[in-house]
């Protein structure tokens, strides 16, 4: 009996030692990731996801329904004709905030704690972009208890212009705290080519973008005014032939799905370049153009293309910014109003591709719609076009895809990971409804 | 391990009384049954005094009797047994089985044996002989069908494949939902790394076991029976025993086997063969023939809408002789098409391409040695499979056991069990893959030749490109095509992977005393896993630069077990044991991964390295875990009156995962009720039993804080811009960490009752089960606009209710003729019963369909796109009658059976034996995903009916196709009248990429012939005449009839593999079907 004491009185040793909490206590810290990022960092991230929304499916949707593209294939035949649901605009919601705003932010209060005060403008400007983008897509979105999950899990919408009016403050206390800041210099290099733009110079066209989209044509015009002077002063994607570093149109186009996405039907936009469709502007020799941008009814991806592995997409540009700036001016004092900034552009773009660009010699609502004409051929591929053409009711006749719809979309649906997990979601909106600064 | 720790024991041991006679000697000696297997707890028992000893693990006992006394041996189905004490000191007992009792035998989660008759739970063991009868390459595939409450599902039919395996219903809606697997008492992994929409068919570790290595194979269904293994068990466990020699047996057993087996695809998808690639005219805006003579060939287009192949000029295509050509490597030249004049149809030969007869030579060869006092097995399996997939596809798996024995002394036994496994494996590229075997090989033009598919391609200037690919989608191989030719598929790019494993796990069994043992257990199942991938330059998609990747992964499972048995027989009507133990668990994990591409160098022919690319492209990663547990158990059971059981259990753990000790109890209560009632002709054995378990599954690894790590996006269609290439920013992970985790925790009553009939004849064991899961862990989908999207949480529940019942009846016990049936029966019902206010949770699938999470609804709900509907549930018609899209995806079926069956026979005349197993599975939907998609591309069969219009009838698009009109589609009617099915409408919403998928998911119920076998053993006089003591052939097949209302595929398989994501079919590498010769050579 002695041994079998013995031998409970070991085996609560043993117990004692298992039950120890030295064992399994404190190693369950990753070893494979970090807990926090420097704010210099972060930000790099939320540029990656503005090069992403510009230039990808948000893109390729925008051009789809606006004709200057073509869905041909599988998936992309919906898209063409309309056919999306709620799910289709989960990935572009999610980057939007999870994997840009979010990043933006935490960046911003991280160098505002640690008084870099470029750094914290540079997250200014980059959430004005994000979220000025977001509000023209989606109308009603989170704004003011967005990115806070410990106090707001379920952020409530804010109106649509509240939010542009939010991107406005953003973008005017970048430009205070960036000074004379370069891309290059200062947070927009590797993920933005490093050319001579001023951040400065980017925030104020971007803030005659978001004049523009909330119809605000005075302060857009100011803003234009003060905004990128010049091409070299363009922000632009940077790419090269790598793995994850290639254009994002030429890794769809090439790379991932070939033949979903095409000028075949022709579209409009083929259509207005190689002449089979007649210019508001006439436009003789606008080869250059078409060639740069298509090749037969493909996009151009080859070296010299604009959709080249690894060609630049601009974000905002010049060419952009001269034509806010015109039509704005227009649309504010009439007459003639704008002609100058307009023959800007067309100046540019005859250097740019050749050809004859000859101005316009139009007046009023006819010199608006032939500055709109030009900046949809000039803006191939981005969203603004999509915005301008539901902020002008459609006036260039961009014709509707979809045998049954009266309308061209008017929005990006709202995503269906909102739907199911925001209990503050205020509800599905249809396609075709326009957004609140439309109506 | 063999024991009886709660075995009916009858009499008081001899610790207090020592009674002394004069010529009193100590007898000792072993008890075995008539195999020689040891019999430990058998009764040795002094006739007419209260002297009396049990027999210890090995059987041995050690007793002080005088010569002239009789010993009285007994245990529970074996006939007592009387024997003398003589002059010598030992005395070996074979005890001989009691005709009238079932043997059957349960081991519990310890790896300790129990007679099923007193077992409490609704634990069923596998007879082993089902397992390798089955012909399947791996041991949980052997699994289907043989039990209730079991369900396997295989990833697909390629060699090696692992299998999906679910014990009752899901418990768990993060992670691991597979049981836990001890092998000779210690855990091993079950790994199955991988499993997307894409790549290659992942392997289950489990199958890296040699099933003729099995000596038992037990499965433990209920909560209450696996408790003492604590979190990790929660799915159920399954315990294996593995072979071992028989100590004392006194000899040499060498068995032989070896096999050879035919593998055949078993469902094919038809494709039409009437219309070539190309589309109708008028979707160029030419023309408006809308009838089917209204296409056009045209090279090149994924479509194969186009002209009548029937209607083409015939002779061969005219084409443009030049310089610009395709050389393939048959030597065929291959020049640009003018006109396309062939009517050849390649749809048979395109399939001979890829599929033939695989092949398989198993053999294996166990030798087993019982000495005094050790006994030793020794095996060696060799699994050899080439696929039906022609090309890199196969398998093979070397095997090599040692498990030993040995009694050190009267106290001590040690054991050793050992094992080494090595598998060489190619696996085939699949599922939504532009790379992928189905997807280039289903999708190809029926007017299309696949046979030269590499060569090289001269461009007009004459200018060569090497190792050119040519494909239905560049049939002139100028460029990296949109899909791969499946030639391409099989034959250039190389998907290997090598997994060499050991299992090593020593056990000390300690005597302490006559009824109290000590164990000691350690296990360590360390594997290496080496994979490769590679697709040569010209590779279609975003790798036609070239890819490679090497992907290293390594796991370690380690466990020490310590635990005291003791076993006390108080009095005929009183009995009682109990085990004290403790355990450590400790898992780590390690993964590195490589990835080259954009090769610098085009032609690499069998180089797989790193180097031949830039430093951009070159990029490197890694994971690494570990996880440990530790715990403390007790077990208390109990036996009264011979007839009521009573068990109890506990555990306390703590995991590195999370904070905090947590303690989970189970009890179980038996009635042995024919005790009471008496047996009768008719009525033989029954036993009521209900238990009551708690277990629980800990959260996985550092989810408790928030991650960063290098960013960069992936955007939907896989375009995506590489954090590495752009200064390496940072981004803070989408999931939120949370703090507070804890474990989830699954209770379970269950209630069951084993009965049987006509003299022990017919066996029925059914069982109630009712499981609920509180605290289940879920990525919980929160607002992206919080800047979270997910975050773990203790946020689900989740209940399974079910019924099994398994039933076997010997219909003719004879001497010569033997005829026995069996079956099996399950019910489950899982309900997702809250989520939080979560609307759904993704598994697994693709944005437009996918296997998700619903509350109310089963794991794994069907979910996607639908038509939208008015509030009679009628359709939502556009103008032209055609239904049109909800605004929000929903609920599109369940993938989870309504109920499995398995129904098995045995016949057998002198040494002809006869068996088959069918199996069952009845209300499951499944995502034809492959079906959806061929209709798109116009090679669905239903794609090239042709139907004349007996109307005006509305397209899709809003056409109109005039009465009279013979075109190419069908009529269709959502309520507006009839409307025309014709390309627009395949093409778009009636097709598998449309925007709703609520068409492609079907009824996938199915009942099949799993096996059927027919055995010839020798008569043992030309056997032993030859010296072998068994000589048998077996023939067999397996998958030889399957009954299933899906077309095209074997719905018995998945695509995500052996994740919690169910029910999906999108360009999943087909299933097989097999017949196979089996010599079996025992001396």
């Amino acid at each position: 009996m002695k041994n079998l004491k013995t031998n409970i009185l070991y085996l609560f040793t043993v117990l004692a030692f298992a039950s120890c909490s030295k064992y399994t206590d404190g190693i369950n810290e990753s070893p494979n990731s970090f807990t926090s990022a420097p704010e210099n960092l972060l930000i790099g991230q939320a540029n990656l996801e503005v090069v992403k929304l510009s230039s990808s499916q948000a893109s390729r949707a925008s051009g789809v329904w606006t004709d200057q593209f073509t869905g041909a294939d599988r998936q992309y035949i919906n898209l063409d004709n309309y056919t999306v649901t709620a799910g289709d605009f989960d990935d572009d919601w999610d980057d939007l905030y999870a994997n840009g705003l979010a990043e933006a932010k935490e960046a911003e209060l991280l160098a505002n704690a640690s008084g870099s005060v470029v750094l914290e403008g540079v997250s200014q400007i980059v959430q004005g972009l994000l979220l000025g983008e977001g509000a023209a897509l989606w109308g009603d979105i989170p704004d003011t208890q967005a990115l806070d999950y410990v106090t707001y899990p379920n952020p409530t919408y804010d109106s649509q212009s509240t939010v542009l009016e939010h991107v406005q403050t953003l973008l005017s206390s970048g430009i205070t705290n960036v000074g004379s800041a370069t891309i290059a210099s200062a947070y927009g290099a590797p993920v933005f080519k490093a050319n001579s733009a001023t951040w400065a110079e980017v925030a104020h066209s971007l803030k005659a973008r978001y004049y523009l989209v909330a119809k605000n044509y005075p302060m857009a015009l100011a803003e234009a005014q003060l905004g990128i002077s010049s091409a070299a002063g363009d922000l632009l994607s940077s790419h090269k032939n790598e793995t994850g570093a290639k254009s994002m149109y030429y890794q769809f186009v090439v790379d991932e799905r070939a033949g979903y996405l095409e000028a075949s039907g022709p579209s409009t936009l083929l259509k207005l370049l190689d002449g089979s469709q007649a210019r508001l502007l006439l436009t003789p020799g606008d080869s250059g153009r078409l060639a740069k941008y298509f090749t037969g009814n493909e996009l151009n991806t080859s070296a010299t293309g604009y959709f080249a592995v690894d060609a630049s997409f601009p974000i905002v540009s010049y060419v952009e910014t001269k034509l806010i700036e015109a039509e704005a001016e227009q649309r504010v004092n009439g007459g003639t109003a704008g002609l100058a900034a307009f023959t800007a552009v067309r100046n540019y773009l005859a250097t740019e591709y050749g050809g004859v660009f000859p101005p316009s010699t139009s007046t009023g609502t006819a010199l608006t719609n032939e500055i709109l004409e030009e900046k949809y051929i000039s803006l191939v591929g981005s969203l603004q076009v999509f915005h301008d053409m539901r902020r002008t009711n459609n006036v260039l006749g961009i014709p509707v895809k979809n045998s049954t719809a009266t309308t061209v979309p008017q929005r990006f649906l709202y995503p269906q990971i909102e739907v199911g997990s925001n209990s503050n979601f205020p509800g599905v909106v249809g396609l075709f409804v326009k957004t609140p600064v439309n109506n | 391990m063999k024991t009886k720790f709660s075995g009916i024991l009858t009499l008081l041991l001899a610790l207090v009384v020592q009674i002394t006679f004069a010529q009193e000697k100590t007898i000792s000696g072993v008890i075995s049954d008539a195999t020689g297997l040891p019999l430990p707890g058998a009764t040795v028992l002094i006739k007419g005094t209260a002297t009396g000893t049990s027999s210890d693990f090995d059987g041995k006992y050690s007793i002080k009797a005088s010569q002239g006394a009789t010993l009285v041996i007994s245990f529970v189905g074996y006939t007592t047994k009387e024997v003398a004490v003589g002059s010598s000191n030992t005395i070996n007992v074979a005890m001989e089985e009691s005709a009238a009792v079932l043997d059957e035998v349960v081991v519990t989660a310890l790896g300790l044996e129990k007679k099923k008759d007193q077992d409490l739970s609704s634990s069923t063991t596998i007879n082993t002989e089902a397992i390798t009868r089955s012909k399947e390459s791996g041991l949980i595939q052997g699994l289907a069908g043989k039990t209730s409450g079991l369900k396997i599902t295989r990833n697909s039919g390629d060699p090696g494949a692992g299998a999906y395996i679910q014990i009752r219903g899901q418990n768990s809606l993060s992670g691991n939902s597979e049981p836990l697997i001890i092998i000779d008492g210690v855990p091993i992994s079950n790994s199955s790394i991988g499993g997307g929409t894409d790549g290659v068919t992942q392997q289950s570790r489990l199958n890296d076991i040699n099933a003729d290595d099995i000596e038992s194979l037990t499965v433990l269904k209920g909560v209450a029976a696996a408790s003492v293994w604590g979190a990790g068990a929660a799915n159920g466990v399954i315990v294996i025993t593995t072979k071992r020699g028989k100590v004392g047996a006194k000899k040499t057993t060498v068995s032989i086997k070896s096999s050879v087996a035919i593998d055949q695809i078993n469902v094919e998808f038809t494709k039409q063969n009437k219309f070539g690639q190309g589309y109708p005219t008028w979707w160029t805006g030419v023309g408006s023939d809308y009838s089917s003579d209204g296409g056009q060939w045209v090279a090149n287009t994924g479509f194969s809408w186009g002209d009548r192949i029937s209607a083409r000029a015939g002779g061969p295509d005219a084409v443009t002789v030049g310089d610009r050509r395709f050389e393939a490597v048959s030597g065929n030249i291959i020049y640009p098409i003018t006109a396309k004049n062939s009517r050849e149809v390649f749809n048979q030969s395109n399939r001979d391409q890829v599929f033939g007869d695989g092949l398989t030579f198993d053999n294996s060869v166990g030798i087993s040695f019982g000495g005094d006092s050790s006994s030793t097995y020794l095996s060696y399996s060799d699994w050899n499979q080439d696929g039906i997939i022609k090309g890199k596809s196969n398998y093979r798996r070397q095997t090599l056991r040692l498990n030993h024995v040995v009694e050190l002394s009267d106290q001590f036994t040690a054991k050793f069990n050992t094992s080494y496994s090595k598998i060489n494996s190619d696996r085939i590229q699949q599922g939504s893959n532009l790379n992928g075997l189905y997807l280039g090989y289903l999708r190809t033009a029926p007017d299309y030749d696949n046979r030269d598919y590499k060569g090289t391609y001269f461009n007009a200037n004459n200018v060569p490109t090497l190792n050119s690919q040519r494909s239905y989608r560049n049939y002139m191989g100028s460029a990296a095509p949109a899909y791969n030719n499946p030639g391409w598929t099989i034959n250039e790019q190389d998907n290997p992977n090598t997994v060499e494993r050991f299992i090593f796990n020593p056990e000390l069994n300690w005597k302490l005393n006559d009824n109290m043992t000590l164990i000691a257990r350690y296990g360590i199942d360390y594997y290496t896993d080496h994979r490769e991938t590679f697709f040569p330059v010209n590779s279609a998609s975003s790798f036609s630069t070239g890819y490679y990747s090497q992907d290293d992964i390594q796991e370690k499972t380690e466990n020490v077990n310590v635990f005291i048995q003791s076993q006390h027989n108080v009095s005929d009507d009183f009995n009682f044991g109990w085990i004290l133990g403790t355990a450590l668990d400790r898992n780590t994990y390690a993964r590195i991964t490589g990835e080259s591409s954009l090769f610098t160098n085009p032609v690499v022919d069998d180089l797989r390295i790193f180097g031949n690319a830039t430093a951009a492209n070159e990029i490197p990663s890694s994971f690494k875990s570990e996880t440990r547990k530790s715990g403390a158990y007790a077990v208390l059971n109990a036996e009264f009156f011979k007839q009521l059981y009573f068990e109890a259990s506990g555990r306390l753990e703590r995991s590195s995962t999370m904070i905090g000790n947590v303690f989970y109890p189970s009890a179980s209560l038996g009635w042995q009720f024919s005790e009471m009632t008496g047996e009768s002709d008719i009525f033989s054995f029954g036993k009521l039993r209900v238990s009551y378990g708690e277990i629980g599954i800990t959260p996985q690894p550092y989810a408790t804080s928030t991650l960063y790590g290098p960013g960069g996006i992936l955007a939907s269609w896989n375009d995506e811009l590489n954090a590495a290439n752009y200064g390496n920013p940072f981004t803070r992970s989408n999931t939120l960490g949370n703090p507070n985790l804890k474990e989830e925790r699954v209770s379970e009553i269950e209630i069951g009752t084993d009965l049987r009939f006509l003299k022990n004849r017919l066996t029925l064991g059914l069982t109630y089960y009712d499981r609920k899961t509180v605290d289940a862990i879920l990525n919980v989908d929160v607002p992206s606009s919080t800047g979270f999207n997910g975050t773990l949480a203790n946020a689900a529940e989740l209940t399974n209710k079910g019924f099994e019942a398994d039933l076997s009846y010997k219909i003719i016990a004879g001497s010569n003729l033997n005829w026995s049936l069996n079956a099996n029966f399950s019910k489950n019902d899982n309900t997702v019963t809250n989520l939080s206010g979560v609307q759904s949770v993704f598994l697994a699938g693709f944005t437009g369909t996918s296997s998700r999470i619903v509350e109310g609804e089963p794991v794994g709900t069907l979910w996607g796109g639908k038509f939208a509907r008015d509030a009679a549930g009628a359709y939502v018609l556009d103008a032209n009658g055609f239904p049109t899209i909800a605004a929000e995806e929903g609920i599109l079926g369940d993938p989870n059976p309504d109920w499995i069956g398995g129904l098995g026979t045995v016949i057998s005349y002198k040494g002809l034996t006869l068996s088959a197993q069918f199996e069952t599975s009845q209300g499951n939907d499944h995502w034809t995903g492959t079906s959806g998609v061929l209709s798109y591309f116009g090679i669905d069969p239903i794609t090239a009916n042709e139907t004349t219009a007996t109307q005006n009838l509305q397209t899709y698009d809003g056409r109109t196709i005039t009465a009279g009109t013979t075109f190419r589609g069908n009529i269709g009617d959502f309520g507006a009248g009839p409307v025309a099915l014709d390309s627009e409408w395949y093409t778009t919403d009636g097709g598998g990429f449309g925007s709703q998928s609520e068409t492609f998911v079907k009824d996938a119920s199915w009942t099949r012939l799993r096996e059927i076998s027919l055995a010839y053993q020798l008569p043992s006089k030309f056997v032993s005449n030859l010296g072998f003591s068994d000589i048998s052939f077996t023939v067999s097949g397996r998958n030889l009839a399957l009954w299933t209302k899906i077309k095209g595929f074997d719905p018995d398989l998945n695509l995500t593999g052996a994740t919690l994501g169910r029910g999906l079919d999108y360009f999943t590498n087909p299933s097989t079907k097999t017949y196979a010769f089996t010599l079996n050579l025992t001396f």
